[in-house]
């Protein structure tokens, strides 16, 4: 009888291509794409991107959402628009001023959410909902400058920041961490996504690549390549 | 033919060696190049004058301004036609071809036309051919290829180019790397700007490259005294150690948009750039004389005499003259003799000596110098053998034998980026010049793009203009010395002949022009259309000041009022490969969790929205019988699903639906509408009480996004205290339904499933294999179902187990087609597809829904209107008799001829086995029994019968209650 597994939204895309597959908190995860040493060499060398849409998401949207961000990261409730805290394990983005993405480890969302209480804004666990991938290695800048109509230089869009926009025209949360970290609004444009980022990514050496590749960090900081 | 040697050393410039670095193929003839050369010049060296024949006329023709404007060196590469040679840098083995010329360039055919032409009418081809009909058709294909450009390679040789999309967002963007646009990029950044320099050569300097004119009053010290390419050698540099400047070359800027909006092109890339200023330093090109056989080769401007000197180390000619009124021609002069030409004659249009640097120079070298004259003719077949001159307003003086002759008779502004279709030039009595005027806010123009000036004053008015670009201030007002402006010539100084070109792109002559403003075209806007003057490869860079002066001359106003047409994109050529890029990022895709167990079971795919949804996985009717008869499954994961809780849930819910809620049970759901502000109801759905307080409301594929971001709208500006929650990515849902579906439900729940504990229009929390779902007693089917809501990442394994249990109970997967059958046959409405934009809820049959006598909500006042106004139509179900063809949707009622509806959804019932539908027709003919005439698209006619509800089958609804 089939399990009842966790999946990404790129399943499929990793059984046509025979990934290797382990599981994190129920989710089937990409460990690697056939050839982990090429794809370390990508992130050396051009770019690597990697599905992670495992990683626990909480929105957290309404009248008191500063206060219950707080309650996840003292200072939190003080952040400006389009700025995150956080460190390895927990980040903080604030989307909106009643408006919040908190991201953090895949096994302990719900250790988070216990924390929150509903007041007067709606706490959703968008943890399947929402498409999560990460871009990463020497050369990712120029896959983003192929693929966003707004500025995310770094001079436009500081380390630690986060900004809603569309890449390729999908609605995506883009959060400039130790990498880019991708979040689409919706799990259902993730393919699209995906297949459009590989696409004009060839040209700058963009590969396929699995968690093995980038460890998963959230920190605002450091540089995986 | 005899191949020019490069040349190793000049007086006045710098040349560096040049060692041969490879071939490529010109025609077949193998041609060397050496680093640094475009196509143009390598050809040029190897001894070819003739690059191409002309549009109509099929005239040889040569390189002409060796800046990439000309249509004179158009060439087809590798396949890619229409390219400019001279902007082309030479790679080893291309192939480059000649185009417009049969059987050879050298002999070409259709250079026939160059005599039978001007004997037909002017425009002839508006004219003449167009009786009898069939007659232009054909001949049309004919015209068209005799004065074609190149041909398309349709052999896919291209197919596989990756075009590319860029953005860039730099506070100043600086389109073209001359000195002013050097010294505008130095100054931005110095401003604290991040730079983008555009230039559409691959190095940078523009013009300044090859002039050797010494540098004078220049804000920058350092370069007074030095040759201007010396000096702009330092600027490159300094632009280039610039960290907050970042440098475009062989980037060719073609439109400059609305908000500081700019387009480039670098060969497969498009870059999209948003600037807060715009800087258009485009300088300009030299001035276009007509005279009779002004196109033939041989006849340079004086700065693609410098650049194939300066640039290319290759002298252009072996005995020049040169026709000037200013001191460059002089320039040219110097360095034609530097190069070993032999400069026949300069002939200066100007009676007095002027004070210019090189001028006396000149003279020091011994060349003649004939004042007051100009040229008003070329003579030669192939190209250049003599010229005549004479006085400006008097006849010939004399010919002089030659075979380069170089124009330099001031400057012509590019001014197509500041136009681009917002403004029109104006004369610049001043400056002599077209300028465009009042330039938007954050657009700036300087150096030569605004009238002629040396190298001191033109960096002066970069540093000026970046300055203020970086900072957001108006234009410096910028100004030119007096003795720096050169007189304009008067447009044609050619006294006679037919051959005057105006126009050589779309060779438009001067006589063309005069007939044309005869037939009435007298403005400049109607003559470019009847004539295609300015309409060809150059868009008009090189004759938009002739062809406006002209046109001014010959036309019924003062000379003075001429002006040329407003420029349009593109400012340069770009490729519908670059504007339109790749598939995959036209539009995107939504796919359910369960998309890929869909694509395994075979299902075919329709388009819902950006959807892709299963339409079905064998037939609908055959879907439609398994789910009449046994178990059946759909994914509907892309319904909207939103979840409203807080203090204010139920007030908020009376305010944005028409109904009532507040004895909604917990556990129970209902059915609603949702009406417009203006009336209309747009959506339905189910709203079902989950938890106290905590309401779950379900919404169409289509609207769902509209629908939730309306709801978000009304908490952010009514202030209810609601929190909303978006669940329709957070959750995947199924619905299983058939006579089999509460057996398989026993099965996969942990709940009891049986009518009693879970009945119809009912709602439940429970869990299939410990993982909780939202579970609903609803369906659109019309038999017994259950729909499951469960966390969108277990979507592939839910089905898959979905699947697997319900295998013993005969499931089948059903798409969104056989949905349609089956919702039809219950007479279910679809909003958007049996009700429109002006469907009011008691004409549609779902007035229940709407409970008016409650306080203020969305659409009340309408709807208050609407009872009033009473019904007109009505949304009736019929049947047809079996074996009558199905209608198609949207065909029209007919009443004795006359329409009284249309039909909105129209299907077989496999289980009915004839055809139902829903449809609008007038209320007089709704009643229960009412035959109504349905007109086919093939003009036959149906009869239908009207039924007395909505349902066709089971129509008191026992199945989906049982």
């Amino acid at each position: 009888m089939t399990a009842l597994v966790r999946r990404s939204p790129l399943a499929a895309h990793y059984r046509a291509r025979k990934a290797a597959i382990e599981k994190i908190d129920d989710w089937e995860m990409v460990r690697h794409c056939g050839d982990p040493e090429a794809e370390r060499r990508a992130l050396a060398e051009g770019s690597v991107l990697v599905d992670w849409s495992h990683i626990g998401k909480i929105q957290i949207r309404g009248r008191d959402a500063a206060e219950q961000a707080e309650r996840l990261w003292s200072g939190a409730a003080d952040l400006a628009r389009s700025n995150a805290v956080g460190d390895d394990s927990l980040a903080v983005l604030r989307l909106a001023p009643d408006e919040f993405l908190v991201l953090c480890e895949a096994g302990r969302r719900f250790e988070h959410l216990a924390r929150l209480e509903e007041g007067s804004s709606a706490i959703c666990d968008c943890s399947g909902a929402l498409g999560a991938l990460l871009l990463a290695g020497t050369r990712r800048d120029e896959v983003i400058e192929r693929s966003a109509a707004m500025d995310l230089s770094a001079r436009a869009l500081a380390l630690g920041s986060v900004v809603q926009t569309t890449l390729h025209t999908i609605p995506c949360t883009v959060y400039r961490a130790s990498d880019w970290d991708l979040y689409l609004q919706a799990r259902d444009y993730t393919e699209s996504l995906y297949d459009a980022l590989m696409d004009v990514g060839r040209g700058v050496g963009l590969v396929a690549a699995g968690l093995a590749c980038v460890p998963a960090s959230l920190r605002a900081g450091g540089d995986h390549a | 033919m005899r191949t020019r040697e490069r040349l190793a050393r000049h007086p006045d410039l710098p040349l560096r060696e040049r060692p041969v670095a490879g071939h490529f193929s010109f025609d077949g003839r193998r041609v060397p190049f050496c680093e640094g050369d475009t196509v143009a010049s390598a050809v040029c060296a190897s001894g070819v004058s003739v690059f191409s024949r002309s549009f109509k006329y099929h005239r040889p023709r040569g390189i002409y301004d060796a800046h990439g404007f000309g249509a004179e060196v158009l060439v087809t590469i590798d396949g890619a036609p229409n390219l400019l040679a001279d902007r082309v840098l030479a790679s080893p083995g291309i192939d480059v071809r000649t185009q417009n010329a049969w059987p050879s360039l050298r002999f070409d055919v259709m250079a026939v036309n160059d005599k039978v032409v001007p004997l037909l009418p002017n425009a002839f081809y508006y004219k003449m051919f167009h009786k009898p009909k069939w007659l232009w058709p054909l001949l049309e294909k004919r015209l068209r290829a005799a004065a074609g450009l190149g041909r398309i390679d349709a052999s896919g040789r291209d197919a596989g180019r990756r075009y590319e999309k860029r953005y860039r967002f730099p506070d100043v963007c600086v389109i073209g790397a001359g000195p002013s646009g050097l010294s505008a990029a130095l100054a931005a950044a110095a401003a604290g700007g991040q730079v983008l320099l555009i230039e559409r050569f691959d190095a940078l300097g523009g013009h300044a490259v090859h002039d050797v004119a010494k540098v004078r009053e220049c804000r920058d010290a350092s370069l007074n005294g030095l040759p201007s390419h010396a000096a702009v050698d330092q600027l490159i540099r300094a632009v280039e150690a610039n960290p907050d400047i970042e440098i475009l070359t062989g980037t060719s800027v073609f439109g400059v948009y609305e908000d500081n909006y700019v387009a480039a092109e670098r060969g497969a890339d498009l870059f999209k750039i948003r600037a807060h200023g715009v800087i258009v330093a485009s300088g300009a090109s030299d001035r276009h004389l007509v005279f009779e056989n002004n196109d033939l080769p041989g006849i340079m401007t004086g700065r693609a005499v410098e650049r194939l000197i300066g640039v290319h180390g290759i002298a252009p000619g072996e005995r020049a003259v040169v026709v000037t009124n200013h001191d460059g021609g002089y320039h040219t002069a110097k360095l034609l003799a530097g190069a070993g030409v032999e400069v026949a004659a300069v002939v200066d249009a100007r009676e007095e000596a002027g004070a210019g640097e090189f001028e006396g120079a000149v003279a020091g070298l011994g060349i003649r110098i004939v004042r007051g004259q100009t040229i008003r003719a070329a003579r030669g077949r192939r190209r250049l053998r003599s010229v005549k001159i004479g006085a400006l307003d008097g006849a010939v003086s004399e010919a002089i034998g030659c075979d380069l002759v170089a124009i330099a008779v001031g400057f012509t502004p590019q001014l197509g980026l500041l136009s681009m279709g917002r403004s029109r030039p104006r004369w610049d009595a001043e400056r002599e010049v077209f300028r465009v005027p009042d330039l938007p806010r954050g657009l700036y123009a300087a150096g030569e793009v605004n009238g002629a000036a040396s190298f001191g004053p033109l960096c002066q008015e970069g540093w000026e203009t970046g300055e203020a670009a970086a900072r957001g201030l108006p234009a410096p007002p910028g100004a030119r010395r007096p003795e720096e402006n050169i007189r304009a010539l008067p447009p044609d100084v050619g006294c006679d002949g037919s051959k005057r070109f105006i126009c050589k792109c779309m060779d438009v002559t001067r006589k063309e022009i005069q007939a044309s403003i005869a037939e009435g075209f007298d403005q400049i806007e109607t003559l470019k259309r009847l004539t295609s003057m300015g309409m060809g490869r150059c868009q008009g860079k090189t004759c938009y000041e002739a062809g406006a002066r002209v046109a001014a001359i010959d036309g019924p106003g003062e000379a003075e009022e001429g002006a040329p047409a407003k420029f349009r994109p593109p400012f340069a050529p770009v490729s519908l490969g670059v504007l339109a890029g790749r598939a995959p990022h036209l539009v995107p895709v939504r796919r359910t969790p369960m998309h890929d167990c869909h694509v395994r079971a075979g299902a075919s795919f329709l388009a819902a929205g950006l959807w892709k949804r299963p339409e079905t996985y064998t037939s609908a009717q055959e879907e439609a019988m398994a789910v009449r008869e046994g178990l059946g499954i759909i994914d509907v994961s892309t319904l909207g699903k939103l979840e409203l809780s807080g203090p204010d849930a139920l007030p908020f819910l009376h305010f944005m639906l028409p109904g009532k809620f507040a004895k909604l049970a917990v556990g129970r759901v209902r059915y609603h509408t949702m009406i417009g502000e203006d009336g209309v109801v747009y959506e339905d759905g189910t709203i079902a009480h989950i938890e106290p307080g905590r309401y779950f409301i379900s919404c169409t594929t289509g609207n769902a996004d509209a629908i939730r971001n309306n709801f978000w709208w009304w908490i952010t500006t009514e202030g209810y205290d609601v929190r909303l929650r978006n669940l329709g990515p957070v959750l995947a849902a199924v619905n299983v339904t058939g006579p089999r579906a509460r057996e398989f439900a026993r099965e996969i729940f942990d709940i009891d499933v049986s009518n009693e504990a879970f009945p119809y229009m009912a709602f439940r929390f429970a869990h299939i294999e410990g993982v909780r779902v939202h579970l609903f007693r609803i369906g659109f089917t019309g038999e017994l179902a259950y729909e499951i809501h469960f966390p969108a990442e277990y979507g592939e394994s839910m089905w898959e187990y979905l699947m697997e249990k319900g295998r013993a109970h005969g499931i089948t997967p059903f798409g969104v087609e056989t949905q349609r059958v089956l919702r039809l046959e219950k007479g279910h409405i679809l909003p958007g597809v049996d009700t429109d934009a002006l469907t009011s809820p008691y004409e549609a049959g779902v007035g229940f829904t709407v409970k008016d006598d409650k306080a203020d909500f969305l659409g009340k006042a309408f709807l208050a209107q609407q009872r009033e106004r009473g019904i007109r139509d009505r949304l009736i179900a019929y049947r047809l008799a079996p074996g009558d063809p199905i209608p198609n949707d949207g065909v029209v009622l007919l009443d004795a001829g006359r329409v009284i509806g249309r039909v909105t959804s129209s299907r077989r019932s496999p289980v009915l086995g004839h055809g139902i539908g829903l449809a609008w027709v007038e209320k007089d003919r709704a009643e229960p029994g009412t035959a109504i005439e349905i007109r086919l698209v093939d003009g036959r006619s149906v009869w239908g019968t009207v039924l007395a509800g909505h349902a066709a089958y089971d129509p008191e609804g026992e199945r989906l209650r049982s």
